[in-house]
């Protein structure tokens, strides 16, 4: 279980240096899209399924696809992948190899290994209580953060005119 | 020192490294912040769940609504610079400089 | 913009602030700062413009930055210590993000380019904005968290920004850069005090966003931006033009006006807890600032300079803007030193 979550996190870790070494929007995109993907696998094998649901739909179905719609707008005609120039090439190699090193000092460092990764774990294989607290916890937003709902739910309202003032000059 | 965590803070200085070099487009940079977002995501519901703060569990999903708003924000802005400059280069921001 | 986007975006902008300042929870500390973030750029891009647009741009991007380290920084803590509690002790790899993502919101030293570049892009009142009231969030979340910053650092960065502030400015001919580069050496000398004397830098702050305030509403009324204008405001409105010098010395900080009170408390705190060399380095690096603020106070008020007849009859012309506020806030900005007994109470 810590094993799978570990490999997931390398994955996401990947992820997020591919688009860190800002090649055309479009691939970058695609690696932020994968990182989201993983990162909601991390969130579930942790238990928090509402959680990892709620990045999956949210941020992937809903923001992902803005992005890809603004990309679209303001592509050009040959966008720059990873391999076009040397720097992103280096970039993207000074990542990897930071993170195979990381990966090595943290497998190497104790002689333990992965075993002593347990103690952040708490699911485990114990996947038989009646509460999930994750959905629980999103659903007192309704109860006793009411007031924080009303300013997320407020914010998300006058986003709506701050977007449309941005963009209503010229 | 717990591993996964090291992955998760490592992923967001790269993507925090990938902010502040202004090399690319606009949009990349914005992409950034997302990844960022994602990663303070990831993190925060690790902690939360492991460590059983059921009433925190709303914090993952405050930050999740910020990063939409803050989303919107940078593609309008994202929009109006490449309404004014026919491209969206960071580095070509530099009407103000002196 | 229509009045009741106007009043909703306004609204957003100052109980982000407010959220900001009332809070002990790191998550809303941050919901309120993101608030009012997102709430400014519009005003910063009400005349769209090349240069708002970009001015915005830079600022969303600084801003939005600053404000993911402040949360990385607070979730690595949390998840250290179990809490969210502004009150809380750090570790010191959390209190310096927090510090640096508090530099980048404020403009300190190393990461103030941001803010003459953005003060310049942006219209007058958007600017008096940007340099007054989005100051007040970051600010209060050092207060409250002045417990775990390092003095050494802090230190640091209040001598280099007051220097830098002072720096900066003297090439400039624009007075909005100007102005901005006064901020940065403003916000230097809060630092320097804040881990000595924090109800100070509190006093500090209110004497500065006074000062600011008064001297944007001048160049309001004047509608001038550069040097070059405002050695035109003479026959605009001359009564104004002739408080404009005080009103720039007491930002600069000499003795009769308000602006001397916070440097001598600043400096006297200083002195109070053995530093010698730490004001002494202050007092002459502002003095860079007082020469960019005596060098438009000369060619404000102190020459005249040849211009057209023509123009010589403005001041003849009934004024159409109505600011009321500018008296009330010169006197404030220049007579103010004498309620310093009162003010030093405050602590």
């Amino acid at each position: 279980m810590t094993y799978v979550v570990f490999l997931l996190s390398m994955i996401f870790l990947m992820g997020f240096i591919g688009f860190s070494s800002k090649p055309s929007p479009i691939y970058g995109g695609l690696g932020l899209i994968i990182s989201g993907g993983v990162g909601c696998g991390m969130v579930l094998s942790f238990g928090g399924v509402f959680v990892g649901l709620m990045v999956f739909l949210i941020y992937l179905g809903g923001m992902l696809v803005v992005f890809g719609y603004t990309t679209a707008m303001a592509m050009e005609e040959y966008p720059e992948a990873w391999g076009s120039s040397v720097s992103m090439w280096g970039v993207l190699l000074l990542g990897l190899l930071l993170e195979l090193f990381v990966v090595v000092w943290m497998v190497y460092r104790d002689s333990v290994g992965f075993k002593s990764l347990e103690d952040w774990v708490a699911f485990g294989g114990d996947m038989f209580s009646l509460l999930r607290e994750d959905s629980v916890g999103v659903a007192s937003l309704y109860g006793s953060g009411s007031w924080l709902m009303g300013v997320a739910g407020w914010t998300l309202f006058v986003t709506i005119f701050i977007v449309l003032e941005i963009t209503r000059g010229f | 020192m717990p591993y996964i965590y090291i992955n998760l803070v490592l992923a967001f200085l790269t993507s925090l490294l990938g902010m502040l070099m202004y090399r690319s487009h606009l949009m990349s940079s914005l992409l950034c912040l997302e990844g960022m977002m994602l990663s303070m995501f990831i993190m925060t519901s690790l902690t939360i769940l492991n460590l059983h703060f059921t009433l925190a569990n709303m914090i993952p999903i405050m930050l999740l609504v910020f990063a939409a708003c803050e989303a919107a924000v940078g593609l309008a802005l994202l929009v109006m610079v490449s309404n004014t400059y026919g491209l969206d280069y960071v580095q070509n921001l530099s009407l103000l400089q002196c | 913009m229509k009045p009741l986007t106007l009043s909703s975006i306004f609204l957003t902008l100052f109980s982000g602030t407010m959220i900001t300042m009332f809070s002990s929870h790191w998550l809303l500390i941050w919901i309120g700062l993101e608030m009012s973030m997102l709430a400014i750029t519009p005003i910063l891009i009400e005349k769209a413009n090349p240069r708002s647009t970009e001015a915005a741009t830079k600022y969303f991007l600084i801003q939005a930055t600053a404000s993911m380290l402040l949360m990385m920084a607070v979730i690595t803590d949390s998840s250290y210590s179990g809490q969210w509690t502004a009150m809380n002790k750090f570790n010191q790899a959390s209190s310096m993000m927090i510090l640096i993502a508090l530099m980048m919101k404020l403009g300190l030293s190393p990461f103030h380019f941001w803010v003459p570049e953005v003060a310049q892009g942006v219209s007058l009142t958007s600017g008096m904005l940007l340099l007054t009231w989005q100051k007040l969030a970051p600010i209060s979340i050092l207060y409250q968290i002045n417990m775990t910053l390092d003095l050494t650092l802090m230190t640091l960065i209040a001598l280099t920004s007051i220097a830098l502030g002072g720096w900066g400015g003297l090439n400039q001919t624009q007075l909005r850069k100007i102005l901005a580069y006064s901020s940065i050496a403003h916000m230097g000398w809060m630092v320097a005090i804040l881990k000595y004397n924090s109800a100070m830098m509190i006093l500090n702050l209110l004497i500065y966003i006074i000062l600011t305030i008064t001297l944007f509403s001048m160049l309001i009324l004047f509608s001038s931006t550069t040097i070059l204008a405002m050695s035109n405001s003479w026959n605009k409105i001359p009564l104004a033009s002739s408080m404009m010098p005080l009103i720039l010395l007491s930002l600069g900080g000499l003795p009769p006006l308000t602006g001397f009170l916070p440097k001598w408390a600043i400096i006297q705190e200083l002195m109070k807890n053995n530093n010698t060399l730490i004001p002494m380095l202050m007092a002459i690096t502002a003095l860079l600032n007082l020469f960019f603020y005596m060098r438009l106070t000369y060619s404000t008020t102190l020459t005249m300079f040849p211009v057209n007849n023509t123009t010589k009859m403005k001041w003849q012309f009934e004024n159409t803007k109505l600011m009321f506020i500018v008296p009330t806030l010169t006197t404030l900005s220049t007579l103010l030193l004498p309620m310093s007994p009162m003010l030093l109470q405050l602590e």
